[in-house]
Order: structure tokens, then sequence, then C-alpha cells
């Protein structure tokens, strides 16, 4: 772990504030960023997308500590991230989507009384997704596969891009069956740039696998009913990133999904529950609030 | 052999065999008339009653409302959860095909099984 002597410090009122408005900032720019596709847990995409001329908009804003910096300056990192993702369904089968995470990062180097304070853009991501496979066995029930690529533009801050397009591929499958939710997703990422050390995982010079999981149950209504407008689900992720340098991570992730006809809310917390990670900072805890939107 | 260059064969032989088998996946699926007798009538009645499948969620169910919408001549739409049936009423002298209800349900991503007219 760093030893950081931030506990010690009191920043100056003036930074407080700073730090609080740009904080008010990115949860503006949030809630006002409209967006949603259901039967998605939090962090793990799904084999699903909006229908033909559909647009849908997704926002999550996410706070995570980083610790265990490798870097010379042995940071604490705490980290806002608000991700903002726009889907439209181009046929049936097909959507695109692009999706721009704004960051606002304070960082504690080891030994200075002084918190580094900075606010970006990281790299926008553009893909397609391509569901050949679809078998809707009853009213409720339904199996999916999908595939989906893109590519990570070099568009990011100086602090957070990576200023090197990216290209990834993946596939995911869905399977809803009666209250239960399964996806498991599988996806590499090409990375043709990066600098060690840097706070975003799977970000770095080496290529990215991520292997995600999640299980979603209905806890309410236990049956759909002719009146029935919404629904609650209990979500449990495992979202898992394995380096080509040698790095692996699996993050643990309960949350609550709530689902109503023109909107969704979700909340997740995550935690490492696998972590070998030697070139770049650990997580040390993910909290994650979430809104969708179809329009 | 390097882990990115098996992940680019594998991911080559995936996309291959995926757009190989779509064809059958989607010949074997509801397109929207499968099932549908005299799919160009119009429907000659002030409601009807589509049977669809797939409706996981409340959110999902959305689509259909807003594809059923879209259609010309149809006034409202009510999806029954419950039983996976969206009843749509017509606007008076309106003249909505079986095709066209056919056409927004495939167009919402879902798959119709059945359209019920009283």
């Amino acid at each position: 772990m760093s030893h950081s002597p931030r506990a010690q410090m009191t920043p100056p009122l003036s930074l407080r504030s700073a730090r609080l408005a740009k904080m008010l900032a990115v949860t503006f720019a949030a809630v006002l960023a409209p967006v949603a596709l259901a039967q998605e847990a939090t962090n793990t995409p799904a084999a699903t997308q909006p229908s033909v001329g559909k647009w849908y908009l997704r926002e999550k804003v996410q706070y995570f500590k980083l610790g265990d910096d490798p870097s010379p300056e042995n940071r604490d990192i705490d980290k806002i991230v608000a991700t903002t993702t726009l889907a439209y369904g181009i046929t049936r089968d097909l959507s695109a989507s692009l999706e721009l995470p704004l960051v606002l990062s304070f960082e504690d180097p080891a030994g200075s009384a002084e918190t580094d304070t900075d606010f970006g853009a990281n790299d926008l991501s553009l893909s397609l997704k391509w569901r050949p496979f679809q078998w809707d066995l009853n009213p409720i029930d339904s199996v999916r596969l999908a595939f989906f690529g893109g590519v990570e533009a070099p568009t990011g801050s100086d602090d957070f891009g990576s200023h090197s397009w990216d290209p990834f591929v993946g596939t995911v499958f869905t399977a809803i069956l009666g209250r239960h939710g399964f996806n498991q997703s599988l996806s590499y990422k090409f990375n043709t740039g990066g600098d060690r050390f840097n706070t975003r995982a799977g970000d770095g010079p080496d290529d990215a696998l991520r292997y995600d999981t999640a299980y979603l149950f209905r806890l309410d209504p236990a049956e759909y009913t002719t009146h029935t407008t919404a629904a609650t689900y209990l979500t449990f992720e495992l979202n898992g990133l394995y380096e080509t340098g040698g790095d692996n991570e699996i993050l643990f992730g309960p949350g609550l999904l709530y689902e109503a006809r023109t909107f969704a809310l979700e909340a997740t917390i995550g935690f490492p529950i696998v972590q070998d990670v030697r070139e770049r900072p650990e997580t040390d805890l993910v909290v994650t609030l979430g809104f969708r939107i179809l329009f | 052999m390097t882990i990115r260059s098996k992940v680019l064969g594998a991911g080559l032989g995936l996309a291959i065999a995926a757009f190989a088998l779509s064809g059958c996946a989607s010949g074997s699926r509801t397109d929207g008339t499968a099932g549908l007798t005299d799919p160009a009538a119009v429907v000659e009645s002030p409601t009807a009653t589509l049977v669809v499948h797939g409706m996981s969620c409340p959110l999902c169910a959305n689509n259909v409302d807003k594809q059923l919408l879209e259609v010309p001549g149809v006034s409202s739409v009510h999806v029954d959860m419950g039983t996976g049936e969206a009843k749509v009423e017509f606007l008076p002298k309106a003249r909505v095909t079986k095709q066209q209800l056919a056409d927004a349900v495939y167009k919402s991503g879902f798959t119709l099984a059945e359209v019920r007219v009283p």
C-alpha cells in the first residue's frame, strides 16, 4: 500500500471549492446527458440494442479508488468518471454506439502536501454491435449472441488519453429465462500505444482481454402481470481484465437495477477478489451510479 | 505464436463461422410475416392483439410501443407483460395491414408469434 500523507492534509478552502465545482460539473453533465438498454448489468455488456431508428442514452458516473501505485510517484488516486454512451439501432440486428468518458482525477503523490487535480476527456470509443443469433422462446425467455468491434480514437486529453488508435473485438452471450438473466462477454483490445503506470485499467501498452460475467435476478415482480410497468433486479458481476504484460484483476460487483418503461436506474459497488497487478495502480473500490433512457 | 496473433486468428474464425451460421439463425426466426394469413389484408377491426415473444423486461417492451405507434393509423398501444400481448387500437377509418404491424414488431427487435383480430 502507498503511504500518502493525505490523511493529515486539509486542502485550502479555494481548492476544495474548485474540487466541489468540478464534481458538480461532472455530475450535472451526467444527468443532463439523457439514455438505456435493459437486462444489462452495469459493467458487463449484453446482446441487446435499441430498435431500428431509435436512440438510447446511458450515463454512468463512477468513483474509483486506486492504490498501490507502482510508479515513482507512488500516488493515491481518486477518480470520478462520467461515461456517456449513445447508441443507435441501424437495423434489427446492427447498432452503432459512441462512448465518451470525462474524468476528474485527484492524485496525491507520496510525500507531497499537494493534491494534483485534473479534469479532461478520455479517448472516444466508436463501435458496431451485430446480433446474428436470437431465439425468443416464449413471451419472456430469450437467448441471444452478438459480436462487437470498434476502435478507441486518440481524442483524449493529454493526461488521460492513450494517444493511439486501439481497435477491439468481442462477443457477448445473453440468456433471459424467467426471473434469471445471464450475460457472458469476452473482448480483446489491441493497444497500439499507451503509457506504463496509466490509471485506466486496460489502457497501458499491453493488449487487454476483458472477461465479464453477469447474473441478474428479478426481485420484483416475481411474475409479470397485466399491470406490470417496472421491475427491480439484483445484479452480480465478475469483471475480469487480463493484460498481456501479466497483470490480472477480477472485480466482484453486486448491485441493483430498477427498470421502468422509459428509464432505468442502477447502482453497483465493485471490489477486487483477484488482483495481480504490477504495472498500474490497483483498483481498490469502484462505486457506480447509472441512468438509462430510451428515446 | 503471440497472444495477439492467436486472438486475431480466433476472431477471424469466429466472424466467418458467425457469418456462415447467421443465415440459418435468421431463417429460423420470424421475419415479420411468417405465420400470418393474408398479411396484406387491412385489419377491419378497431383493435388487434399481437402476441410477441422475447419481451423480457419493461424497458425492452417499450421498443414495441414505440415502433407500433409509428404505424400510420395506430392510436394507442398497451403491452401486457403478463401475457406477452400488445393490444393495438386504430384510429377511425384507419387502413392498417397485418404486414405493417408485423414489420413494426420486427423492427422493435422481438418475435411476432401471432396476430389476433376480433
